[in-house]
């Protein structure tokens, strides 16, 4: 049962990582958020936000703006961990 | 009798919580710290998996789309008026290029244009919106190719931005259009110059005093080069009872379909 939770993260990481690169910013930010409910201590939500803002993000030479989405997503799954200890979402 | 034994030391964990805000706190602390001491690093190290991937996708991509294209006539037909309107869209630039000349009577000006971009070179686009969230463009040129920092980036000869960093063969290229980016761009019919604000996608807006003479299909031009093309204004949102007029402003060029770009070099 834990090799086929396992398996299934590191395809949906996976799959993650490649939508950077393939799909529209949105649809990657969409799956980060369901990665972040869905599985347990999503990591690897705050590794494709570097990837998005340091690939596509501008230069400000401001730290907020330069790394929003970062930002956005570490703040999303820290609060991820007090909306789960309410609902049961992830495994 | 009684027996009373030890219990075992249960070893205190941190909740997951608070593990992980310890880690992702620390994560972001080393993200400032290296955007502070080596701010190209990350752009020089992710820069090579990006590049992979995005010639992976254009070449897979050119791979697929033929045999699927003979195989479904409605999907070429599709194919067919994307280009049409890409050709379209091309030549209506080419057109607002050609009007502004003649508008300036600047015979003169399109030579010194031509000898600007004469010095420039074409580059393929490798990534733009909305595969990217704001307004940059990836391009597959950098300093090997002579590119620099605050280097023009044109298409289809409408000035659509500047290089905003650059990596031996990839730079990014910031939109005048990018949201919140203010641009001063004049008016080529009457000169009247204003800063206009950028709202992504291509498009930027601009308040002006109400009776300002400006109407739809007013172009605005950089005022230092009244032949380089921003931006058409498309509509105008204008109450009674306001002292201002909303404009719309967007860019000639389709910021969502394009494949090369001319960008300036040394």
């Amino acid at each position: 049962m834990m090799k086929k939770n396992l398996s299934k993260r590191v395809l949906f990481s996976v799959f993650l990582f490649l939508s950077v690169f393939f799909f529209p910013w949105w649809f990657t930010i969409a799956l980060s958020v369901f990665g972040i409910f869905f599985f347990k201590s999503f990591y690897e939500a705050l590794i494709v936000g570097v990837f998005m803002d340091t690939l596509y993000g501008g230069i400000s030479g401001k730290f907020l703006s330069e790394h929003a989405t970062t930002l956005a997503l570490s703040v999303l799954f820290l609060v991820s961990f007090v909306i789960k200890e309410n609902f049961s979402f992830s495994k | 009798m009684k027996m009373n034994y030890l219990q075992p030391n249960k070893k205190r964990q941190s909740s997951p919580g608070k593990r992980a805000f310890r880690i992702t706190f620390s994560f972001i602390i080393i993200l400032f710290v290296f955007n502070l001491f080596f701010p190209n690093f990350l752009f020089g190290s992710i820069r090579p998996v990006g590049e992979f991937f995005w010639k992976t996708r254009d070449f897979l991509f050119n791979i697929v789309s033929g045999p699927l294209g003979l195989l479904s006539s409605k999907n070429n037909l599709l194919d067919e008026k994307k280009e049409l309107e890409l050709r379209v869209s091309q030549l209506e630039s080419e057109v607002l290029s050609l009007r502004s000349l003649n508008q300036e009577g600047v015979f003169l000006n399109s030579i010194l244009q031509k000898r600007a971009q004469e010095n420039s070179i074409f580059s393929r686009v490798l990534a733009k919106p909305p595969q990217s969230p704001f307004d940059i463009l990836v391009i597959d040129s950098g300093s090997d190719e002579g590119v620099f920092s605050g280097a023009h980036v044109w298409s289809n000869g409408i000035l659509v931005g500047w290089i905003s960093e650059v990596n031996s063969s990839v730079s990014k290229a910031e939109l005048f259009s990018s949201s919140k980016r203010e641009t001063t761009a004049e008016v080529l019919r009457n000169g009247l110059s204003f800063l206009i604000k950028g709202r992504g996608g291509g498009n930027f807006e601009v308040s002006v005093p109400t009776g300002t003479d400006i109407v739809v299909g007013d172009i605005f031009v950089i005022p230092s080069s009244p032949s380089q093309i921003l931006a058409k204004v498309e509509s105008i949102e204008e109450k009674e009872t306001d002292s201002f007029k909303k404009l719309f402003l967007s860019s000639p060029v389709n910021v969502f379909s394009l494949q090369w770009v001319e960008v300036e070099k040394r």
